[in-house]
């Protein structure tokens, strides 16, 4: 009988220039399960190529569309990852012998974000980067929740030990995507302050542009990182305000 | 008179404007010729373009100068009138152009803009390179031209062109259909600046930059009353703010693509 001990699971959205390379690194999983969430792109047949485990469909939320992937896993661990990142051999083999000698249900896997080629160590934790995620866990205990972004996770089980090896995360090419990224995302988070009745108000989201530069760009020490420290503290500040003035001024139709 | 006898030429440069163009070109009809240049567009503009006239010049320009001069060359009209496809003409607008270009002495007028994000008018706070409040696009041939920038090319004006009043009819200018818009046009207009920036070989300092973060959004937000349109107002503020630094930024971090 086939058993099936660890499941990758990547979810994609339109992602033709990046799946190919984040799917060359998971061949150390014993099955690889693909989400494709509305892909109109060569999304399909690049998946196809590398596994048959694909589930296509349409999710207005992250946290739905990954618990649907969680789901359709069929190994006793996941290891979840995104489009844009990347395992190295080094974690791979990490991954294999930390599910070998099991001392918890849910791991955190360090991560290493670049814009561009450009490494930055500093900053992240806020909104864009992530500083750790807890991506390596058994199924049945983690649960995404239902807002758009950044979606709350709802874990049980036990914690184990932070895995050492970075994954390794492209977060933007460049500047003009930090921008980009900043206009989907606050859409996104407007339409839950909207769902939520409270989109708070506006003194209070003028004050958070100047603390939370600070907090990103100060005391995260952002600016040990140049210019894109600068960019990436800018878009935590103004992320805020724009939400807030998009579910004030543009109610969704 | 010119030697064909056209007094006045509406001159549009357009890429890709399929959904805007005809709305524009509709209110043109006051005009003697309308020239329409394409710029590489490869959507129906053409098609939109020729139903209205035969003045129509297809062509490939980097430069966004470049291709306002050679708009202004092909036109014949002793006057020209210059306007953009997201630019709407109202009838009384088109009436007062012609009735200023038959009596005034002056060579060239400004003409107020009435700027729209979406359905709301937004009158107040605009400047500072993230748009406009009013613009020379009344003039006659051979006293403007264009200087050869990317982004918000300055102007050239022929030896004692003499300015004259602004016209009272303002042209509505359809800019942003909401922030989303108003973002990605912060993030076009930097990269293309961030181009003109590593071309000219002075890409400026970080500190002088930020502290035009402040003093632009000052000059907007306060001088020019953008308080007054509440969040949009602050919005325009802002962007004017973030304009130089991004420029900079990108034009310091990043090579052309």
């Amino acid at each position: 009988m086939e058993t099936i001990q660890l499941s990758a699971l990547v979810v994609a959205y339109n992602e033709e220039a990046r799946l190919a390379a984040c799917l060359d690194g998971l061949t150390f999983a014993d099955e690889t399960v693909v989400v494709l969430d509305k892909c109109t792109d060569g999304s399909k047949s690049i998946a196809s190529g590398y596994t048959d485990r694909l589930i296509e469909g349409s999710w207005d939320r992250e946290g739905e569309r990954r618990n649907v992937g969680i789901e359709a896993c069929r190994g006793k661990w996941i290891f979840e990852i995104d489009a844009d990142e990347r395992a190295s051999d080094a974690l791979a083999e990490e991954i294999r012998a930390t599910i070998e000698v099991v001392e918890g249900d849910i791991f955190n896997i360090p991560v290493d974000n670049f814009v561009g080629d450009h490494f930055i160590c500093h900053v992240w934790g806020g909104l864009f980067g992530k500083n750790g995620y807890p991506g390596l866990f058994c199924k049945g205990v983690k649960v995404w929740g239902r807002e758009r972004v950044h979606p709350h996770l709802h874990v049980s089980g036990r914690q184990g030990t932070d895995l050492k090896t970075p994954i390794i995360h492209y977060v933007d090419r460049n500047i003009s995507d930090m921008l980009i990224w900043l206009d989907r995302y606050t859409t996104l988070r407007a339409k839950d302050l909207a769902d939520s009745g409270d989109v708070g108000s506006f003194p209070n989201m003028v004050r958070k542009i100047f603390s939370r530069f600070w907090k990103c760009y100060v005391t995260r020490r952002g600016n040990r990182e140049g210019g894109y420290g600068f960019v990436i503290a800018l878009c935590a500040a103004l992320y805020p305000v724009l939400s807030h003035l998009k579910a004030r001024l543009e109610p969704a139709p | 008179m010119s030697k064909d006898g056209l007094q006045l030429s509406a001159v549009i440069s357009v890429r890709n404007e399929e959904a805007q163009l005809a709305d524009c070109l509709q209110g043109l009809g006051f005009a003697d010729e309308i020239v329409v240049l394409l710029d590489k567009c490869t959507d129906g503009s053409g098609d939109i373009a020729r139903t209205f006239t035969d003045r129509v010049i297809d062509g490939d320009w980097e430069v966004e100068g470049d291709r306002r001069n050679a708009g202004i060359e092909a036109c014949r009209g002793q006057w020209i009138f210059e306007i953009d496809a997201d630019e709407r003409v109202s009838d009384a607008l088109g009436l007062e152009i012609r009735a200023l270009i038959s009596s005034t002495p002056f060579d060239w007028h400004e003409i107020l803009v009435d700027n729209h994000i979406g359905d709301k008018l937004v009158r107040w706070g605009w400047g500072a390179s993230y748009g406009k409040a009013a613009y020379p696009g009344l003039f006659k041939k051979g006293v403007k031209v264009w200087g050869r920038n990317r982004v918000h090319p300055p102007l050239t004006w022929a030896e004692g062109a003499k300015k004259g009043p602004q016209l009272q009819n303002r042209i509505s200018h359809l800019v942003d259909r909401n922030i989303s818009d108003m973002i990605r046009r912060l993030d076009s207009y930097s990269t293309a600046r961030a181009k003109d920036l590593r071309q000219s070989g002075d890409v400026g300092t970080m500190r002088s930059n930020v502290r035009r973060i402040f003093s632009r959004f000052i000059k907007c937000y306060f001088f020019r009353k953008g308080y007054r349109e509440g969040g949009y107002g602050f919005l325009i503020a802002l962007f004017a703010g973030l304009y130089p630094i991004l420029s900079h930024l990108k034009a310091t971090l990043e090579d052309e693509d």
